[in-house]
C-alpha cells in the first residue's frame, strides 16, 4: 500500500513565520519591515505577483516529493482553478488538487474545464469537492441552497459531469441539472477523470461520498473520532459494493527537538489577541465539521498547554490563522510517528502543511517522510 | 485613427488541432523510443502558447479566446496564458449560464490580479441544453444584464445585494481581491443584437458577422448613440499573400468564406484603413495555420498598418 501526500498551497497570502497571524507574502500587506511585497520593486508594478510565490511553493513541494497540493477556496482566496492553469507548465510533476462546489460551475463547463486542463497538465487534475460551509458565506457565493439540498445537489453534479466526459451524449433531466446530448469533444473525454476527494460530516456529505468519492477527506481529528469516523465510511461505501480511501488534511509543526517545536505554538499563542480567542467560538455556517472541533474550548485557554488534546496533538492552530484547530506539533520522530499511527487508524492520504509553505516543504518533505515507514510512503525515488 | 490588432486565438481548425497532440498511431514516423517522453512532455497547450507567444512577439495587442463546443474550455487556455505572455490583452468567451455570477467574477479577480488587469470578457449568451444552458434566447438579455450588473457590484468594497430572475447575491463583494483591480471589459457580440441597456454595460462592441463597409459607418453610429464610449471590434477572417497570383493560389485551395478578407497585403492594409476610417477600434484577425498566419499578418498587415500610421 502506497500513500499519497499532498502539500497545500496557501491561496490568500503566508506568513513567514507561524508566531505571526499577519499574512507577510502576497500582496495584502504593504511593504514593511518583514514583508515580502511581491509585484512592487521601488514603489512601481514589476510585472511579479503573488502567483509566482505560489509557483515557488508548487516548486518546493514536488522537489521535496510531494505528490501534488490542495488550492484550498475561501471568498477571499484567489481561484484554484486560474492557479493550476496558470502553474501547469510551471511545474512537472505537482497535481492540482481544485477545491470547488458544485454551486460554482455547471457540471458542463466543469467537465469542459477539467478535461482542458487534464490536457494542459497531462493528467494532474484532483479534485477536492467541498459542499459544507453554508450560512451567509454560501450567499456571498450566490448560492441560496439549503445544507441537504446541496448534498443532494452534489450528488447529482457529479453524475452529471461523469455521464457528459464518459457516457456522451449524455441526456438528463433531474432536479438541478437538465442537459441534452451533451458530450465532450473526443480530445478532451479521451482524457481520465480527476480523482476525487471528498469533504463533509453530515449524514447527506457521507451518502454522497459513498457513491462518488475516491477519497474520504477529513480534517485532523480526536484519533479515536477519526478511526470512527473512516470505519463509517468505509462501511457505507461498502454497502453500495464500492471503495473508497480515506485522507487526512493536518497542519504540523515538526523541528528537530520537542522543545523547538512546542517554543513556536508558545510564541505563536503569545501573539493571539484576546478578542481572537473569544471570537473563536463564534464561527457562523451550518458545517457539521466546524461544529465538530468548535467544542474544543479554545476560547478559555489562558496558556497553550491548556489545547494539547493528546500527545503532539494541539488543538489552538485556527487562533494561529484560517483553518481547522488540530495539528500535529513535535520532534520529527514523534510527528512521523503521529502520521504513522493514523496510517495505521486507517488515513490513505494526507494533505499536509506548514509555515511557511515554501520553506517548511523542504523540511517536512526531508525530516518527516523519510521516518515513516518506508514502504508507506510514496515518494518520487520509489516510482523510478 | 489608432486600430488595434487582437488575434481570435481558435482551438478547433483542423490544420492546428492535432498540433502536438499524440493519439495513438499519430506521428508514426517518431522515434519509438522517445514516444512516452514525447507525451509527457509535449501537449497541445505547449502550441497554444506558441500562437499567443508569437502574437505578441508580432506586434498584436490582444487575444480573444473564443469558446468553440468543439474546443479547449477558454477559461483554461486564459489561466495557461497568463506566465507565457507579458503584455497581450486576453479577452476570454464568458457563457453566463455556465457558472454562478459570483464565480465568474471570482475566477477575473485572480486573472486581473495575475495578468495586471489584461482580461476581458466576451459574452457568448445562450448555449443551450447540450451546454448544460436551459435558458432559452429571449431571457438570455436579462441574464446577461444581471451577471453585467452584478460584476460591476461585487468589483469593489461591498456589500452587494442582487436578488435576480438568474443570479443571488448576499453581502457579496471582492474587496481587496480587486482594490486597484480593473474590472474585465465587456466585449458583446453583434450577432446577439444586445438592446441599448446591454449596450450601456460594455466597453467593446465585436461586428461577428460579415458587414459590407458601407454598412459599417451606419451600425458603428447606432452602437454609439447607445453608449458614446463604445469600442468597435470586428472579428475578420483573413488570407492575404504578397502577390495578386498567391492570393488566387491560396484561394483556390482554401475556398475562403465570403466575409474573409482577402487580398495582397497592400490591398488588405488599405482596406483596413478604410475600416478604421468608417470608426472601427478593433481588428479581431483569424486564420487556420496560425502560427504562420500570425506571422504573415503580424509583419506584412501590422507592419504596413503602423508604418504608414507612424509616418503620417
Amino acid at each position: 500500500m502506497s500513500i499519497d501526500f499532498y502539500w497545500r498551497i496557501p491561496t490568500h497570502g503566508c506568513s513567514s513565520s507561524i508566531r505571526e497571524r499577519s499574512f507577510n507574502r502576497g500582496d495584502w500587506s504593504p511593504l514593511a519591515p518583514g514583508n515580502q511585497a511581491p509585484g512592487l520593486a521601488n514603489g512601481e508594478p514589476d510585472g511579479t505577483s503573488y502567483l509566482d510565490h505560489m509557483a515557488e511553493i508548487a516548486r518546493a513541494a514536488e522537489i521535496s516529493g510531494f505528490v501534488g497540493g490542495l488550492l484550498p477556496s475561501f471568498p477571499m482566496t484567489d481561484d484554484p482553478w486560474v492557479i493550476s492553469a496558470a502553474l501547469a507548465r510551471a511545474t512537472k510533476a505537482f497535481r492540482f488538487m481544485i477545491a470547488f462546489q458544485p454551486g460554482f460551475l455547471d457540471p458542463v463547463r466543469a467537465a469542459r474545464m477539467s478535461a482542458s486542463l487534464q490536457r494542459a497538465t497531462n493528467g494532474r487534475v484532483v479534485y477536492n469537492i467541498i459542499t459544507g460551509g453554508g450560512g451567509p458565506s454560501q450567499r456571498w457565493w450566490g448560492d441560496p441552497f439549503h445544507h441537504d439540498d446541496r448534498y443532494g445537489r452534489t450528488t447529482e453534479f457529479l453524475d452529471v459531469m461523469k455521464g457528459v466526459w464518459k457516457d456522451g451524449p449524455y441526456t438528463h433531466k433531474g432536479r438541478f441539472y437538465e442537459v441534452e446530448n451533451a458530450a465532450l469533444p473526443p480530445a478532451l473525454a479521451s482524457e481520465d477523470l480527476p480523482t476525487v476527494y471528498f469533504s463533509g460530516s453530515s449524514e447527506a456529505a457521507l451518502q454522497s461520498a459513498a457513491r462518488h468519492a475516491d477519497y474520504y477527506l477529513s480534517w485532523l481529528e480526536p484519533f479515536a473520532q477519526l478511526a470512527q469516523k473512516f470505519e463509517q465510511v468505509k462501511t457505507r461505501t461498502a454497502e453500495i459494493g464500492r471503495g473508497i480511501k480515506c485522507a487526512i488534511r493536518v497542519e504540523v509543526v515538526a523541528r528537530r527537538t520537542e522543545e523547538e517545536a512546542w517554543r513556536e505554538i508558545e510564541l505563536g499563542f503569545v501573539n493571539v489577541k484576546a478578542e481572537s480567542r473569544e471570537a473563536f467560538g463564534g464561527r457562523t455556517g451550518d458545517s457539521v465539521g466546524v461544529r465538530r472541533l468548535s467544542g474544543l474550548g479554545v476560547a478559555d485557554a489562558r496558556d497553550y498547554r491548556d489545547l494539547i488534546v493528546s500527545p503532539n496533538v494541539w488543538g489552538g492552530f485556527s487562533l494561529l490563522r484560517p483553518g481547522p484547530a488540530l495539528g500535529i506539533v513535535g520532534s520529527y520522530e514523534n510527528v512521523a510517528a503521529r502520521l504513522d499511527e493514523l496510517i495505521g487508524l486507517g488515513a490513505d492520504s494526507f494533505i499536509l502543511a506548514a509555515t511557511p509553505h515554501l520553506e517548511e516543504a523542504y523540511r517536512v518533505g526531508e525530516e518527516v517522510l523519510p521516518l515513516l515507514g518506508h514502504s508507506a510512503v510514496q515518494r518520487l525515488e520509489a516510482a523510478e | 485613427m489608432a486600430l488595434s490588432f487582437f488575434w481570435n486565438l481558435l482551438t478547433t481548425s483542423p490544420a492546428d488541432r492535432r498540433r502536438a497532440e499524440w493519439g495513438d498511431g499519430d506521428r508514426a514516423w517518431a522515434p519509438a523510443r522517445d514516444a512516452a517522453s514525447r507525451r509527457l512532455q509535449i501537449n497541445h497547450y505547449d502550441y497554444l502558447t506558441q500562437v499567443a507567444r508569437v502574437a505578441e512577439l508580432t506586434g498584436f495587442d490582444g487575444l480573444v479566446i473564443p469558446d468553440e463546443p468543439d474546443g479547449e474550455e477558454p477559461w483554461i487556455v486564459t489561466g495557461t496564458l497568463l506566465r507565457e505572455t507579458r503584455r497581450l490583452e486576453l479577452v476570454t468567451a464568458v457563457a453566463p449560464g455556465s457558472a454562478s455570477g459570483v464565480y465568474h467574477a471570482k475566477m477575473a479577480s485572480s486573472v486581473q490580479r495575475f495578468s495586471g488587469d489584461r482580461q476581458g470578457w466576451l459574452i457568448d449568451g445562450v448555449r443551450g441544453l447540450s451546454a448544460g444552458d436551459p435558458v432559452v434566447p429571449q431571457d438570455s438579455p436579462v441574464r446577461t444584464g444581471e451577471l453585467l450588473t452584478l460584476l460591476e457590484g461585487l468589483w469593489g468594497d461591498g456589500p452587494f445585494d442582487q436578488d435576480g430572475e438568474h443570479f443571488i447575491v448576499e453581502k457579496g463583494g471582492l474587496g481587496g481581491l480587486v482594490k486597484g483591480r480593473r474590472r474585465p471589459p465587456v466585449w458583446l457580440r453583434q450577432s446577439e443584437a444586445p438592446g441599448a441597456d446591454l449596450l450601456a454595460h460594455a466597453e467593446v462592441l465585436l461586428l461577428d458577422e460579415a458587414r459590407p463597409v458601407d454598412a459599417l459607418a451606419d451600425l458603428i453610429a447606432d452602437a454609439r448613440r447607445a453608449n458614446p464610449s463604445l469600442r468597435i471590434a470586428a472579428l475578420l477572417p483573413l488570407l492575404t499573400r504578397a502577390e495578386e497570383r498567391d492570393v488566387a493560389a491560396e484561394t483556390a485551395y482554401l475556398a475562403p468564406s465570403p466575409s474573409t478578407l482577402v487580398g495582397t497585403y497592400d490591398t488588405v492594409t488599405e482596406n483596413l484603413r478604410g475600416f478604421a476610417a468608417a470608426g472601427l477600434d478593433i481588428a479581431v484577425l483569424s486564420a487556420p495555420d496560425q502560427v504562420r498566419e500570425v506571422h504573415i499578418a503580424g509583419e506584412q498587415i501590422i507592419g504596413r498598418f503602423r508604418a504608414v500610421a507612424n509616418a503620417a
